[in-house]
C-alpha cells in the first residue's frame, strides 16, 4: 500500500520535524510554524490528522527511509545537507523562494557594502552565508528585532520591526520538504498541494513576523 | 606494386547508397534531438540516465557509416594499392563496439535494478502552470526515442542488405530488435511498472516476482538477439 492510500485509510499523517523557527517549532509541547500549519491543512484535505514527532535531521531522514514518517520538515532548502543528496529521502520541488536581506535600525545610515561591519543574526546557519557572501562579521543575538545594529532577516520582518532594508541580499533559498523515496503518488499530491497553496505559505510567513 | 583501377558501385547501388546517406543524416539529427530532450527530463531516475547514455552511444553507428563510406570511395594509391574498401570493416568495428557497450550497460543496469529494487523518486514539473507528473513526460520522451528510430531502422535494413553493408545493417538491426524482441514480453511489465511508479512502497519481493521474471526474459532475449545478429 502506498503512503497516500495509507494516510487516507488510517486517517493519520506522520510528520517528522526538526525545529527551525519560523518554519517549525514547539510551543508548550504543541507544534507550530509555517510548515506545520501547511501540513495541518494538507492533512485536512486528505481527511487525516497530522501527528508531529520531533527529531534531528539525520534521525528523521532515516525514519523516512524506513517508512516510519510520511513527510519530514524543518525549513529545509534544496541545498540543505542530508536533504539535497536525496539518498535517504526524496525531495519536493521548491514550493517557496525566500531571501534574507540586511536591514538597519530606524534612523541609521544604510549601506551597500557590509564587509567588516558587525551584523546581528538569529541563527548560526545564517552567519555562515553572511560571512561567505558579504564579508560581514556576524554577531549571534537572541532577539534581533530589538537589536541596536544591522540585522539579517526576511524583508517582511524588517518591515514589521521598522528596520530599513539595505541593498545587501543573501542568496535565494528554495524551500522543500522531504518524503520517503519512491513514494511518487504521495509526492505528486503534496507538490500539487504546496503549489496551489504557495500564497498561503507566504501569508503564514508574514504573520510569523508579527 | 601495381595500383588497382578505381572502382565504384553500379548506378543502382549508388542510388541506394545516397538514400542510406540521407537516412543516416536524418538519424543523426533525430538522435541528437533525443539526447537533448532526455537530458531535460532525466530527474532522479537511474534508468533514465542509462537510457540517455545509450542514446548518446547510438550516435556512433550512423557516424561510423558516413565516415566509412566516405573513406571507402578514395582512389587506390601507392600506399593502398587495393583501395580503401576495408574502411567498412573499421566502421563496423566501431559501430558494433558502441552497440556492445549499449548492451552491456543495459545488462548491468537491469541486474543492478534486480538487486536494489530501485524505485526512483519522481515528482511533478510545472508546464505552463500545469502540474504534471514528470513520469508521464519521461514516458513520452522515451516513446519519442523509440518509434522514429524503429521507422528509420525499417527503411535502412533492406538497403543494408542490397548494399551488403554491415555497418548500416548493425545500425538498422539494433533499433528494430529492441521493440520487436523485447516489447511483447515487456508490455505487461511496463504497464505494471508505471502503475507501481505512481505509488507503491517497493518493499517485499513477492509482488515484484512477476516483474522480475519478465525483466529477466526481456534481458535474455535482448542479449541473445544482439549476440546472434552482430557476430
Amino acid at each position: 500500500m502506498g503512503t497516500l492510500e495509507q494516510v487516507q485509510k488510517s486517517g493519520t499523517m506522520r510528520v517528522g520535524m526538526a525545529v527551525n523557527d519560523p518554519w517549525t517549532r514547539i510551543d508548550e509541547a504543541e507544534a507550530s510554524g509555517v510548515e506545520v500549519e501547511l501540513l495541518r491543512s494538507f492533512a485536512e484535505e486528505l481527511g487525516a490528522e497530522a501527528v508531529f514527532a520531533q527529531g534531528t535531521v539525520p534521525e528523521l531522514l532515516e525514519a523516512a527511509k524506513q517508512g516510519e514518517v510520511d513527510v519530514v520538515v524543518g525549513g529545509f532548502t534544496d541545498a540543505s545537507p542530508g536533504v539535497r543528496e536525496q539518498q535517504e529521502a526524496g525531495m519536493t520541488r521548491p514550493y517557496l523562494t525566500t531571501r534574507f536581506v540586511v536591514g538597519v535600525p530606524p534612523g541609521r545610515p544604510t549601506f551597500d557594502d557590509p564587509s567588516g561591519k558587525k551584523v546581528a543574526v538569529a541563527s548560526v546557519g545564517r552567519s555562515a552565508a553572511l560571512r561567505r557572501e558579504e564579508g560581514a562579521i556576524p554577531v549571534p543575538v537572541k532577539d534581533i528585532s530589538s537589536a541596536d545594529m544591522p540585522v539579517v532577516a526576511y524583508p517582511w520582518q524588517l518591515e514589521a520591526w521598522g528596520f530599513e532594508p539595505t541593498g545587501v541580499e543573501l542568496p535565494e533559498e528554495k524551500h522543500v520538504m522531504a518524503v520517503p523515496l519512491g513514494e511518487n503518488g504521495w509526492l505528486v499530491r503534496l507538490e500539487r498541494f504546496l503549489y496551489t497553496h504557495r500564497d498561503e505559505a507566504k501569508r503564514l510567513l508574514w504573520e510569523e513576523a508579527r | 606494386m601495381k595500383v588497382r583501377k578505381p572502382y565504384d558501385l553500379p548506378p543502382e547501388q549508388q542510388r541506394e547508397r545516397d538514400r542510406a546517406k540521407r537516412l543516416e543524416w536524418t538519424t543523426i539529427g533525430y538522435q541528437v534531438s533525443v539526447v537533448v530532450l532526455l537530458a531535460f527530463v532525466l530527474g532522479q531516475s537511474q534508468a533514465m540516465k542509462v537510457a540517455w547514455a545509450d542514446d548518446l552511444l547510438s550516435l556512433i553507428p550512423p557516424i561510423a557509416f558516413l565516415l566509412a563510406i566516405r573513406i571507402e570511395r578514395r582512389l587506390p594509391n601507392e600506399r593502398f594499392p587495393y583501395g580503401y574498401f576495408r574502411s567498412i570493416s573499421i566502421g563496423f568495428l566501431c559501430a558494433s563496439l558502441a552497440l556492445f557497450a549499449v548492451g552491456v550497460s543495459l545488462f548491468v543496469d537491469s541486474v543492478a535494478k534486480l538487486v536494489t529494487l530501485e524505485h526512483p523518486t519522481i515528482g511533478t514539473i510545472s508546464i505552463f502552470g500545469w502540474q504534471v507528473w514528470l513520469g508521464w513526460v519521461m514516458i513520452a520522451a522515451l516513446v519519442y526515442s523509440i518509434i522514429p528510430a524503429f521507422v528509420l531502422g525499417r527503411k535502412k535494413l533492406p538497403i543494408a542488405q542490397r548494399l551488403h553493408n554491415k555497418v548500416l545493417y548493425a545500425d538498422a538491426a539494433h533499433t528494430l530488435q529492441l521493440p520487436r524482441q523485447c516489447a511483447p514480453p515487456g508490455y505487461p511489465t511496463l504497464l505494471r511498472e508505471i502503475v507501481a511508479l505512481k505509488d507503491a512502497r517497493p518493499y517485499g519481493l513477492a509482488t515484484n516476482s512477476q516483474t522480475l521474471n519478465s525483466s529477466l526474459f526481456s534481458l535474455v532475449s535482448l542479449l541473445t538477439v544482439r549476440t546472434v545478429k552482430y557476430n
